[in-house]
């Protein structure tokens, strides 16, 4: 049974000429060449559909480049890309096994948000009738398809995890695009059990790609993408060691936006190249500083996305409050890296390598300590049930141990949901703690 | 060594001197208005005048509030987080959390030795649960904003207002109004809104006792029976505790006027 919202979407999409070949405009051209020059008219191009990351590009607009950089965006509107729409949780080796593009439309609206474009498709959501209390993610990614910006999936796999709305979302999806679809059943918690199960629902979702399109997973891709997935956990762990050693961290904003493109892309050599050059990047700056730093200020950990339109939270936490801040992400990944590497069975380690990621909400008290963290900032979407629902849970524990939370609402896609002001006494404040508690 | 403390809230603005030895020499509250910088230098020369001090004889001035960084007298400008535990502690030194219900936030904030801030919680981006909410309300019953609390004592019953949002509650009043509910039940019913907003904030991050109430709702003695009858316990309220965090801002001038 389709929901009223998801027949809803089916029927705008085709007042669009959506999924006619050639599109409405101009029907001698493919039809990901017209989606991705509508992606660009709406963002406020010329529609213009080209490679910008060639040389000659190199005027190109924020938007585009970002487009063209975010994640390899562009080449899912290649006519003969097999494209899979994805979720943060997203098997990802598999999807490289099996030859497909991801289209992680999560993290596209963080890419469209911080080249300022995400208004514009949450203002088609709006007028479609996506209230602004729904989350920012689905209206951006659902505004997308509703003006045929987005390429024509053939298959979409998609989680629970982290929440329902962003599963509905791609509910809506694979009926919008009468494209095939699997429910990944992604446990939250960690452990050998979990994995030994989330191990066999892979399994069930090859066999249901390999039904729904008639490919074959060739077991020598699936041993080359855990290979190639092996490659980039090595490079986390040397960024971690580094990390820890030097007592220093990547530039949140980036580090967050650069680690949900690679998760998207784990098991192709993209993601290894990216985490490789966020390792080299550290290092140098490792190399330049010259020696281990001291803990000078108080050092945070923030937890959760950030609003993605600017930096200005994080950058005048630095910088007007002289707080140090760490990813959250990086907790994550602290977790024994060499068991997960030393696991034979592919199926095993793509399931513990997928579990690596998710439940980060315990993992981060475990860096508390050998990083030194004073405090922690948790920024939670508004109205998101997922982010308020642990938020006192974490407080809770975070108590128990003498350490101190502050959380901030706000909206990390859509700005007209966030006011520097009305966050900066929070901040101000938490500053000042943080500092005189440190002073006894 | 004289110093001062402004607090540049929303709604209002107040000051204190505090002298040699540690005595107030004079308080003043203002409106706030729509110009922070123009009330605070406002409030700042009353303040002198009524302590019949100059600029000259003043040590230092600390400002808070959300007015603090706009004000041109000001020495160092601290959150009101901060000012509002320094002053609940002179005031009451044994007093370990603080409900403070001002203008346009509430929050909790728990208290260490000395009135280091240990932790504070403060309300969501709703204006419900704050000095705000009851203006509105007030306006709404066409009653005085400082009437509130006496005409909640005129009666024991009182009607549950159940919308969580400013405006929706605005408009639940107007139709208790048009269907001839008692004002006073009304009232009654507003206050306990306040009272369960106070209430879930205390529990985030736990109450330890002895709790004082700060901030201008303390004023009202509606909420603060309710509260403490919700709470089971009493709680500590200044003569004036709209003014404990421009007290807090002028200990806190004088404690580092001893450091230097
Ligand atoms: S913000 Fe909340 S609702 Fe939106 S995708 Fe994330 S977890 Fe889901």
């Amino acid at each position: 049974m389709l929901s009223d919202k998801e027949k809803l979407l089916k029927k705008l999409m085709a007042k669009k000429g959506f999924g006619l070949p050639g599109g409405t405009a101009q029907p001698a051209k493919s039809k990901r060449s017209v989606q991705l020059e509508n992606f660009m008219r709406v963002v406020g191009n010329t529609g213009r559909a080209v490679d910008f990351s060639l040389p000659e590009h190199s005027a190109a607009s924020t938007v585009e480049r970002t487009i063209a950089n975010a994640g390899g965006f562009q080449d899912a509107y290649l006519d003969d890309s097999r494209v899979m729409f994805v979720g943060n949780v997203a098997c990802s080796e598999i999807v490289a096994a099996l030859d497909f593009v991801p289209f992680n439309g999560q993290v596209l609206s963080y890419f469209l948000a911080a080249a300022g474009a995400a208004g514009a498709f949450l203002d088609i959501a709006e007028k479609n009738h996506l209230s602004r209390d729904i989350c920012p993610v689905v209206r951006c990614v659902l505004g997308a398809a509703v003006e045929n910006c987005l390429p024509t999936p053939d298959f979409i796999t998609f989680a629970y995890f982290p929440c329902d709305s962003g599963a509905r979302m791609f509910y809506a999806l694979a009926d919008a695009y009468d494209c095939p679809w699997f429910l990944l059943d992604m446990p939250e918690r960690r452990g050998n059990a979990a994995a030994q199960y989330l191990a066999q629902r892979m399994k069930e979702m090859v066999a249901r790609v390999e039904n729904a399109l008639g490919i074959e997973a060739v077991p020598d891709r699936i041993a080359a993408a855990v290979e190639a997935s092996k490659e980039t956990m090595r490079y986390y762990e040397k960024l971690i060691s580094l990390s820890l050693a030097h007592q220093v961290c990547p530039s949140v904003h980036k580090f967050t936006t650069d680690t949900t493109t690679h998760l998207s892309r784990m098991g192709s050599p993209g993601a290894t190249q990216g985490v490789r050059l966020c390792y080299e990047e550290l290092l140098d700056s490792v190399e330049t500083a010259g020696q281990i730093r001291a803990k000078e200020r108080p050092r945070v950990i923030w937890d959760g996305l950030m609003p993605f339109y600017n930096n200005e939270i994080i950058r005048y936490m630095e910088e007007g409050c002289g707080l140090e801040v760490m990813s959250n992400l990086l907790p994550a990944m602290t977790q024994n890296i060499g068991g997960l590497l030393a696991e034979k069975d592919p199926y095993m380690y793509m399931a513990r390598r997928q579990l690596h990621f998710a439940g980060i909400d315990d993992t981060k008290f475990d860096v508390l300590e050998p990083y030194g963290i004073d405090g922690i900032i948790r920024f939670n979407q508004w109205g998101c049930r997922r982010h308020l629902s642990v938020n006192q849970i974490i407080r809770d524990r975070l108590t128990q141990s003498g350490m101190v939370m502050l959380d901030i609402d706000g909206d990390f896609i859509d700005s007209r949901g966030y006011s520097f002001s009305q966050v900066k006494i929070r901040i101000d404040a938490f500053a000042e703690m943080l500092k005189n508690r440190s002073e006894v | 060594m004289i110093t001062i403390g402004i607090d540049s809230g929303s709604l209002a603005t107040k000051g204190v001197v505090l002298g040699d030895d540690k005595k107030i020499l004079g308080s003043a509250i203002d409106l706030t208005g729509g110009r922070s910088r123009k009330s605070g230098e406002r409030v700042y020369h009353q303040v002198l005048d009524r302590a019949g001090l100059s600029e000259q004889d003043v040590a230092f001035v600390v400002t808070t509030g959300y007015g603090r960084d706009n004000l041109p007298f000001s020495g160092k400008n601290v959150t009101e987080i901060t000012c509002h535990a320094a002053g609940v502690h002179f005031l009451f030194p044994d007093v370990a959390t603080i409900l403070d219900i001002g203008g346009q936030d509430s929050k909790v904030i728990r208290i260490g030795n000395g009135g280091r801030v240990e932790n504070f919680i403060m309300n969501d981006k709703c204006a419900a649960g704050t000095g705000r909410f009851l203006e509105v309300i007030a306006k709404a019953l066409e009653v005085r904003l400082e009437d509130l609390g006496a005409i909640s004592q005129q009666t024991d019953k009182n009607v549950e207002i159940s919308s969580m949002c400013t405006v929706f509650a605005e408009t639940e009043v107007v139709s208790l109004v048009a269907e001839d509910t008692p004002v006073p039940e009304i009232v009654r019913g507003v206050h306990n809104v306040i009272v369960e907003r106070g209430e879930i904030l205390l529990g985030k991050i736990g109450l330890v006792e002895p709790v004082a109430m700060s901030g201008g709702v303390a004023l009202n003695i509606g909420v603060v029976k309710a509260l403490e009858k919700r709470l089971g316990l009493e709680l500590r309220i200044a003569e004036n505790p709209q003014l404990t965090g421009a007290l807090g801002a002028a200990v806190i001038a004088r404690n580092l006027m001893e450091k230097r």
